[in-house]
């Protein structure tokens, strides 16, 4: 039984590192219907950010992760101007902004690469690390701080999507492009501020992923594909039944490790996404018309 | 020349590795990020026939075309039933999974070590032993390769497809079966990789894992859209310039460290200026 509740708790820590990728993979995805693999990037590059400021320069755990945000949010917004938008007034498919994407992060990637070398990096961030014991399951306050966050971060997009203007016009860009044309909003704009918003969502998850498996080049890519596996399972455009599969795909994973080797963790999280797809192909919560849009 | 020979082999494979991938990206318009891993598939599938059931060449060649046919059968059934993105995802999946199993499964792919001594090919007691005997042998498949190509691109099934690529609903609205043709023609492409699979393992006589990674399924992907998506010049042109490029690098006198991510830079950059400047590559025609 103690086993099941670690078991259990540790998904719950690593949904929560989820979930906040995911946040951030689908929102882009539901408002400017970019396929933005180049957010692997844009969390190693936080990660390093946050590496870089603790090694090198001693900053405080809570500052680095600022200078990371801003560090993130600086290139999602680079990452559309540059890339995505000269081919978004093009009229560029699906496939055009997929294919550039794909060719972004193997540059970030590979940079970082030369720069730091492919071992992980590890942080030393002290007391943080110093596990505790709840009734025989152990958590670590770095742990018990993400899975905070994660909730403040759901909340927080919820309360600015539905409740600010700049939301509101991100909500009507993403059900509908030329109507929020239409009437006046800026949709390139609305993209900008939607990739700010969603690489700030993924730092906190880049720096958990840091402090705990240390810094990799490659580190964001299989975290990415799972969270786009929880954003098609929960259904486009549904941010509860995003949050919702995230949790449950990181505590079935978990659950899995307890009983199998952990090599097929992947394995199993990609397997059920077939089976999913099959029985329910709108996701969890989705609705069909989220479907049609190409 | 013996160097000349091995490249001009090596470039062969890779072409039907490119061949196959622009069947379903420059065709019907799919992109798949797992042409890598199937490629293992079937390298792995027929190195192991090979060496455990000692079938012949030809047979085993065969098997691997059933095996990775089989498996994109089960990938796409499900899949390609909603739209592409999912389907992007689940050849993520696919990647990250083979090459899981590859490293994982120690019993019988050998893990991280490798099959080694795999035999050379051979059809009919005919062995290819050297570099210029394996070459014909290469270029036989790939004119066979370039054969369905050109079949697929020229009959009505090609049409169909290019039709599913510029407008699936149309196509659906004429009464075709679209769902059909895409899971038909992501066979088709696994089949085709298979035989640039045992081709491979059958030419370097040892594959260990760390050739089929997503890193080479970028690489392929990167050939066709250097050469030009749904171009038959362009996936050969692409193949062989994408695997000319590292060796002309060599004579730069970069260190190893930086070379091999560098190289991967270079590939990064192709995609973006490709996508942004010419995005039907360097042979192919208006995309």
């Amino acid at each position: 039984m103690a086993y099941f509740l670690q078991f259990l708790v540790n998904g719950i820590i690593a949904g929560s590192v989820l979930t906040l990728n995911s946040l951030g993979f689908s929102l882009i995805y539901a408002v400017c219907g970019h396929f933005h693999i180049a957010q692997a990037g844009v969390f190693a590059i936080s990660a390093y950010t946050v590496y870089t400021c603790i090694a090198y320069f001693q900053l405080p755990l809570i500052l680095s992760i600022l200078v990371a945000a801003i560090a993130a949010g600086i290139l999602g917004l680079l990452i559309n101007k540059i890339v995505y938008e000269p081919m978004t007034k093009l009229g560029a498919g699906h496939l055009v902004i997929f294919i550039s994407s794909l060719g972004t992060l193997t540059i970030i990637e590979n940079a970082l690469h030369i720069g730091f070398g492919s071992d992980p990096l590890f942080i030393d961030v002290g007391g943080l690390k110093a596990s505790m014991n709840f009734w025989g399951v152990i958590v670590n306050g770095m742990q018990i701080g993400v899975v905070c966050v994660a909730v403040l971060c759901w909340l927080g997009l919820h309360l600015f999507l539905y409740k600010t203007p700049r939301g509101r016009e991100m909500i009507a860009t993403a059900n509908n492009p030329e109507l929020a044309e239409v009437v006046g909003i800026n949709v390139l704009r609305v993209y900008g501020i939607t990739y700010i918003v969603a690489s700030l969502v993924i730092v906190p998850a880049a720096a958990y992923h840091a402090l705990d498996f240390g810094a990799v080049p490659h580190g964001g890519i299989l975290i990415f594909l799972l969270s786009a596996v929880a954003v098609f399972m929960g259904g486009v455009g549904s941010l509860t039944g995003t949050v919702v599969v995230a949790y449950a795909l990181a505590i079935v994973q978990n659950l899995t490790i307890w009983k199998l080797p952990s090599e097929w963790e992947n394995g199993i999280i990609f397997f059920l996404f077939l089976i999913l797809i099959i029985l329910r192909p709108t996701g969890l919560l989705g609705r069909k018309e989220n479907l049609q849009k190409d | 020349m013996e160097y000349l020979l091995s490249f001009a082999v090596l470039a062969g494979i890779y072409s039907i590795l490119a061949l196959s991938l622009n069947i379903l990206v420059g065709e019907i318009g799919i992109i798949s990020v797992a042409q890598g891993a199937i490629f293992g598939i079937g390298a792995y599938t027929s190195a192991l026939l090979v060496l455990h059931l000692h079938l012949p060449f030809l047979l085993a060649l065969a098997a691997g075309i059933v095996v990775t046919g089989l498996f994109s059968a089960v990938v796409a059934i499900p899949s390609l039933r909603v739209k592409g993105d999912y389907f992007i995802v689940a050849a993520f999946g696919v990647q990250f999974v083979i090459h899981d199993i590859f490293l994982n499964l120690v019993d019988v792919t050998r893990g991280a070590g490798g099959i080694r001594h795999i035999p050379r090919a051979s059809v009919f007691g005919l062995k290819f032993d050297s570099n210029f005997s394996y070459l014909c042998l290469t270029l036989f498949f790939v004119l066979l390769v370039i054969s369905v190509y050109w079949r697929i691109k020229v009959t009505p099934v090609g049409r169909l497809l290019r039709a599913i690529r510029s407008d699936e609903v149309a196509v659906q609205a004429l009464g075709k079966n679209v769902y059909k043709s895409k899971v038909m023609t992501t066979v088709a492409s696994g089949s085709l990789a298979a035989i640039a699979g045992s081709l491979y393992a059958h030419y370097l006589t040892y594959i260990d894992p760390s050739v089929f990674t997503i890193h080479d399924s970028i690489f392929i992907l990167a050939m066709i859209i250097v050469g030009g998506m749904g171009s038959i010049t362009g996936s050969i042109m692409g193949a062989v310039i994408l695997l000319g490029l590292p060796e002309i690098l060599r004579f730069l006198a970069i260190p190893d460290a930086i070379a091999g991510p560098g190289r991967q830079i270079v590939y990064g950059i192709l995609l973006i200026l490709f996508m942004r400047f010419r995005t039907k590559g360097l042979f192919g025609k208006s995309f």
